[in-house]
């Protein structure tokens, strides 16, 4: 499959009054052509930072990208110049955020707020812009949509406002979308809906999708490959199936066992003890060992780097232990 | 989110406020989304406002006046209100025996600068007393009557601040005569509108808190919550507000004075000292800016001294 | 939006009602016999007598009030002793002359402080935002009258370049045009600036803060990642959501601007309201004093009103609001 986006060594850090946390410290992965990738993890894990800084949307003070390369079509996004950034942003990259009420402007309807990506990237005067805008509206399969050009955010419901956000995100036919919890702030019924329609558009739009969730249900009906972060580092990798059937680290194991499943009886919900490590004070070596429970002694003072255990595997585990990548 | 981040309903139905969106936006930061009250601040406060460079400034600076207020006839040997005895020592520029020049008169500058911090400080310190003490008065009662009590002071308090301060006053210098007591009631019978609000807001947010709400269940008495909860909590937003308003107080005083109508003569009043001045404003420019600076530098010292005292013990309320 | 603009109307309406009724207090109030303030000697007797009549003043008070009350409504506020007129007609001369001097001061008012607002806020702790934040502290605590003489010092008596007093040169009764446009427009300048610019310091810090505000939403993060150029996303996204609460701030400044018109108006013996009022109280004018008290309470009020209408006509939320699912 031909390579889209190249991350290497990212790292971004967060300044405060107690030093700088580094929210992604070292993370790398692959995005290919037309490939769904899911970036799982919970929160504070730094996920969404990583899709931030992947379109360098992270704001000093007090956030800044210390590290790390981002390549796509041989550039290095990292290295490029703000005003090609911007060209690059909402055009060859776009991204949906989780919130569409916030993310939306209350002053604008939603119709100019399509139809000023479009004018702004595809140079296209006003009437035109208006049009293709309609056009993003239906494809996102909102009704009556000369109508709903008009709207004002408000006047939506939370599905429609995430859809508006799609037809935003896709005017410029990126090559890259990153949905960053596109369904988690909607009701159960609408997710459903917003999954489906994110699945039609990128077959009929052939695009990439970086998916980031901490769902792993919307992971398991939309990803390709499924890339597991813990506490701003990568800690495994690997294709969508063999993820379910044999997770390679104690953490994605974890969270696969604390989905209930239907028709399986349990006293209690299993649950991983402890919290996700403060940044600023990671424990030495491995960052899961406080919360692990098959860490060995060297666990607890070498922080393992990322082995190759299989075919198109990853695992930052001492256990899987062989070839380092 | 927790309820004492809850935005109030009150701001927005009661028939107190001015119920439209419009002009509440602000007022509702003021009084509507209060929350609740900063009792860590109170603690920390007196370190956090320490290492407050603002609040330190502005405290030295008003510290500095009123030492200087007190110890004026140690400062200055001259009179600030007799006249000088011989013609040539009208308008003699600064420098010398006279180290800010004298007036038409041969009154020295600086002692009248002086003497003149005394008035302003007094005046100053007495009105903003009162405003501060009938706004509260009259907003607590607002807040906690709450009904049609509410709805009519706040309606009257919106009427007066119509009314600009200066109008105001100057109509009711009209209708009642000058005199130095009189200034000092009128300027605190026309700043209190804002305190009342802030004071209002204070209650009704405080009244909602869950620990009045609780205090209430356990059968506490109306007033022993008033004065066991609910007053310790509204002082610091007093002395806060005080202490922003005063400078518009000297301020609104010295325009009084500038006018005419502020303390009667002969005693020394800065604002009237500036227009004294301005007939010579070309050949003695040191009589009219003199007392004007006197008067930027004791208003910027309390606003420094408010701003400090604001990020270091409510932020909350004055953010 | 109707529903809520008739509920300002009413509600402004109460309230000049209640400036009214505190008009008619202090009147009464006042030590000494309110008819006594009302009867000059230079008054021919007629004009006594009339007045007595009109004001009612054998009839008990509440028939006075209401006696009183109408004449006001009418705009019918009794007879000016020093000019032996009717004040409506002397204020119908010098309102006009105030509203000039208002409207160029809030104009000033207005554009420098959201210009330097927008500015301090989008450079935020640089130095130009410290430096701002200073000059405003200083400036916030200059007198008026203090300022407006200095200027004059400087810029009349020592430079020569700007008149100091009066609205037009006295010569320019020849004048028309262009020419007048112009020499009216220099007597302007120095006491629109004092009246003005000299507040706009607060209003900066109320648009800097509110900028502040909106530049940490959602919808200005989707703004930038569209690729919108900063300057699309400050003037257009930030800005229109910025300046709404700050047309509230215009409202309550109003009475600001009007008082502080008092003694802009004498010192440059500018020919309005403040300067009336001034005069009216020196000469013990009293008609004069307390209609003047009104009609500029009355300006205030309706200055508010428009305000909020502004308000609700830039939120759609209030405008078009509510939901249509």
């Amino acid at each position: 499959m031909e390579k889209l986006l190249e991350i290497r060594g990212l790292t971004t850090e967060f300044v405060t009054s107690e030093g700088a946390a580094k929210a992604v410290d070292g993370v790398g992965f692959d995005i290919g052509a037309g490939e769904t990738v899911g970036l799982v993890g919970e929160s504070g894990c730094g996920k969404s930072v990583t899709a931030l800084s992947i379109m360098r949307l992270v704001q000093y003070p007090p956030g800044r990208i210390t590290a790390g390369s981002v390549t796509m079509d041989g550039r290095d996004l990292m290295k490029l110049p703000e005003k090609q950034m911007r060209r690059v942003r909402g055009n060859d990259i776009s991204i949906i955020f989780q919130e569409p009420l916030t993310s939306l402007n209350p002053v604008f309807t939603c119709g100019e707020q399509i139809r000023e990506t479009i004018a702004l990237h595809q140079k296209m005067g006003r009437r035109e812009s208006r049009l293709k805008a309609i056009e993003m509206l239906r494809l996102v399969r909102i009704p009556d949509p000369e109508k709903r050009y008009d709207n004002y955010p408000h006047q939506m419901s939370g599905g429609m406002r995430q859809r508006v956000m799609m037809a935003m995100a896709l005017s410029c036919q990126p090559r890259l979308l990153i949905a960053d919890e596109p369904s988690t702030a909607l009701d159960v019924s609408v997710q459903a809906q917003i999954i489906e329609l994110l699945l039609d558009l990128k077959e009929r739009m052939g695009m990439s999708v970086l998916l980031i969730t901490h769902d792993l249900a919307v992971v398991a009906q939309m990803a390709d490959r499924v890339v597991v972060m813990y506490a701003g580092v990568v800690v495994e990798q690997a294709p969508i199936d063999s993820l379910f059937s044999d997770p390679m680290h104690p953490y994605t194991e974890g969270l696969m066992a604390s989905i209930p499943k239907l028709g399986e009886h349990l006293e209690r919900l299993p649950v991983i003890p402890g919290n996700v490590p403060d940044p600023l004070r990671l424990p030495a070596g491995c960052r899961f060992s406080d919360r692990c429970p098959k860490r060995i002694p060297r666990c607890l003072v070498e922080e393992p780097p990322l082995f190759s255990p299989a075919e198109g595997r990853l695992s930052r585990c001492w256990l899987r232990g062989g070839i380092a990548k | 989110m927790t309820p004492s981040r809850r935005p109030m309903p009150a701001a927005q139905g009661t028939p107190g406020g001015p119920a439209a969106p419009g002009l509440t936006e602000v007022f509702r930061r003021m009084e509507g989304t209060l929350q609740q009250p900063c009792r860590t601040c109170w603690s920390g406060g007196w370190a956090r406002f320490r290492r407050n460079r603002t609040g330190m400034a502005g405290a030295f600076i008003v510290a500095a006046l009123y030492l200087m207020a007190v110890f004026a006839p140690a400062l200055t040997p001259y009179d600030p209100v007799s006249h000088g005895s011989l013609p040539e020592m009208r308008h003699r520029a600064p420098g010398g025996d006279h180290p800010l020049g004298t007036d038409k008169f041969g009154r020295d500058v600086f002692a009248r600068v002086l003497y003149g911090s005394r008035i302003s400080l007094t005046i100053s310190f007495l009105s903003v007393t009162i405003s501060v003490i009938v706004g509260a008065l009259a907003g607590a009662a607002a807040g906690y009557a709450g009904g049609w009590v509410d709805a009519v002071i706040m309606r009257f308090v919106d009427a007066l601040m119509a009314i600009p301060r200066l109008f105001l006053l100057l109509t009711c210098v009209a209708l009642f005569s000058s005199s130095i007591p009189l200034v000092i009631i009128l300027l605190g019978a026309t700043s209190w509108m804002a305190t009342a609000r802030l004071v209002r807001g204070q209650i009704l947010s405080l009244r909602r808190q869950d620990f009045v709400v609780a205090a209430e269940s356990l059968g506490a008495g109306g007033r022993r919550i008033i004065f066991r909860h609910l007053i310790p909590n509204t002082l610091t937003v007093m002395i806060i507000s005080a202490t922003l308003r005063i400078g518009g107080i000297i301020l609104t005083e010295a325009s009084l004075s500038f006018l005419g109508l502020g303390v009667p003569q002969p005693v020394p009043s800065w604002g009237r000292m500036v227009f004294e001045g301005r007939e010579a404003l070309l050949g003695a420019w040191w009589v009219s800016t003199f007392p004007g600076l006197a008067i930027i530098i004791t208003v910027i010292g309390y606003n420094l001294l408010g701003d400090g005292l604001k990020e270091s013990f409510d932020p909350v309320n004055f953010g | 939006m109707a529903a809520f603009l008739v509920r300002r109307i009413l509600q402004s309406l109460v309230l000049v009602w209640i400036v009214l009724t505190i008009t008619f207090f202090l009147l009464h109030l006042a030590p000494g016999d309110p008819m006594a303030r009302y009867d000059h000697p230079d008054m021919s007797r007629e004009t006594v007598m009339r007045m007595r009549g009109q004001l009612g003043l054998d009839r008990p008070v509440i028939e006075q009030y209401f006696i009183w009350a109408a004449g006001f409504a009418r705009g019918d506020f009794g007879v000016s002793f020093r000019y032996n007129r009717p004040v409506g007609e002397i204020l119908a001369e010098t309102i006009p002359n105030t509203l000039r001097l208002t409207v160029a001061s809030m104009a000033l008012y207005v554009v420098f402080g959201l210009v330097l607002g927008m500015m301090s806020a989008a450079r935020r702790y640089s130095v130009f935002d410290r430096v701002n934040t200073i000059v405003a502290l200083f400036v916030y605590s200059i007198p008026s009258f203090w300022l407006a003489l200095m200027l004059i010092l400087l810029f009349s008596l020592k430079l020569g370049v700007l008149p100091s007093s009066h609205m037009q040169s006295l010569d320019s009764a020849s004048l028309s045009g262009i020419p007048l446009f112009l020499d009216r427009a220099r007597h302007l300048v120095l006491p629109a600036f004092v009246l003005g610019v000299a507040s706009a310091a607060g209003l900066a810090r109320y648009m800097r803060g509110s900028m502040i505000d909106v530049l940490r939403e959602d919808y200005i993060r989707t703004a930038r990642a569209k690729g919108l150029p900063e300057r699309s996303v400050l003037l257009k996204h930030a800005f229109r959501n910025a300046a709404i609460p700050v047309v509230t701030i215009l409202g309550m400044s109003l009475p600001f601007l009007l008082g502080g018109a008092v003694i802009v108006e004498k010192i440059f013996s500018w020919p309005g309201m403040g300067g009336l009022m001034v005069e009216a109280i020196y000469t013990r004018d009293y008609p004069v004093v307390l209609a003047v008290n009104f009609v500029v309470a009355v300006m205030v009020i309706l200055g508010n009103l428009l305000a909020d209408a502004a308000y609700a006509a830039l939120d759609p939320r209030i405008m078009a609001g509510g939901k249509d699912r």
